[in-house]
């Protein structure tokens, strides 16, 4: 089936076509899910390296499961979110695992807290809000990070986070609050006061 | 600005920077589907069509019974040939061969103790 054509066709129709061995529905599929997939392991790991191979093995298991996917049961974006989170949180373990690592990792990752102050004092708000982001837990990040940058309705997260609405609504909020109170105190790295002082001068 | 707005639009601002994939990353991803793509399922057709005559000739060896059914029916049709067309001369010496130099047979008596059965005293 021609390319143009494809654009249009939703996700689970193209996983058939791939599985009937259509050449161009893995194209598509992957331009339409690999960035989704990619910014949320980016956010969730803060390594890019590592979050490309989070990225390649959550793909993997899709073409895997492409001929038994079956339809109508869940969404395949539902479905390679869960994946991720299953994925992040597996590594993250092992990385908890791995002493020898963790104490070769150790002054890095102390010197990372450190180049998070440094580079809030020199870096743009992104590299802000993921530097808060990592303070968050776990299970707070993922949630804050599904909702509120990935943009997805609270029942969608549940079935990702294999939990009720209520306990997604309230982890949200709580990491919310928790962020909220990280980055307080970095306004003036962030911007934000020398946009307040605009705002007032120009009111 | 209060917390709460500035947080919102630092998350709007996140949700509206797409993370990139490199290209690098993105030619795995293809590779890996190209390689577990599923192949069409192949149907019970010989990857080699046999020429009619052979076809044919084939489903009637397989109608009538098989490779050994074939061969005994052409010894069979080798003979019947043979005594055919052979000179009946040939065909004499065989029958002498079998049964011996019987020149006639004017009376064979194939029940003679059974005369005795129809003799009234």
């Amino acid at each position: 089936m021609p390319r143009d054509t494809l654009d249009e066709v939703s996700d689970e129709t193209l996983l058939v076509l791939y599985a009937n061995g259509d050449p161009s529905a893995a194209r598509v599929l992957t331009t339409r899910l690999s960035p989704r997939v990619l910014g949320y392991a980016t956010r969730l790991l803060a390594d890019r390296a590592e979050a490309e191979d989070v990225t390649q093995e959550a793909m993997m298991r899709l073409w895997r499961i492409a001929p038994q996917w079956r339809a109508g049961e869940a969404q395949i974006s539902t479905w390679l979110y869960r994946v991720v989170t299953n994925l992040c949180t597996d590594l993250k373990r092992a990385r908890r695992r791995r002493p020898d690592v963790a104490l070769d990792d150790a002054p890095e990752l102390a010197g990372a807290n450190e180049s998070a102050v440094s580079t809030l004092m020199q870096a743009d708000r992104m590299t802000a809000l993921q530097a808060a982001l990592d303070q968050l837990p776990e299970r707070q990040r993922q949630a804050v990070v599904l909702r509120h940058i990935e943009g997805l309705a609270n029942p969608e997260i549940a079935q990702i986070m294999d939990l009720g609405v209520e306990a997604v609504e309230s982890l949200t909020a709580r990491g919310k609050r928790a962020l909220a109170a990280i980055l307080a105190g970095r306004k003036a790295e962030l911007g934000y006061e020398d946009d307040a002082d605009e705002s007032e001068a120009v009111g | 600005m209060n917390d709460d707005m500035e947080l919102d639009a630092l998350l709007a601002q996140a949700a509206a920077t797409p993370v990139a994939p490199s290209a690098a990353l993105t030619a795995r991803i293809l590779a890996d589907a190209q390689a577990m793509q599923p192949r069409p399922q192949a149907t019970a057709v010989p990857s080699r069509p046999r020429p009619g005559v052979l076809a044919w000739l084939s489903d009637l060896a397989e109608g009538l019974g098989g490779g050994r059914a074939v061969a005994g029916l052409s010894l069979a049709g080798v003979a019947g040939l043979f005594l055919g067309v052979a000179d009946p001369s040939a065909l004499q010496s065989l029958s002498t061969l079998i049964a011996g130099d019987l020149t006639s047979v004017e009376h064979m008596d194939l029940l003679p103790a059974t005369d005795i059965l129809w003799t009234e005293n």
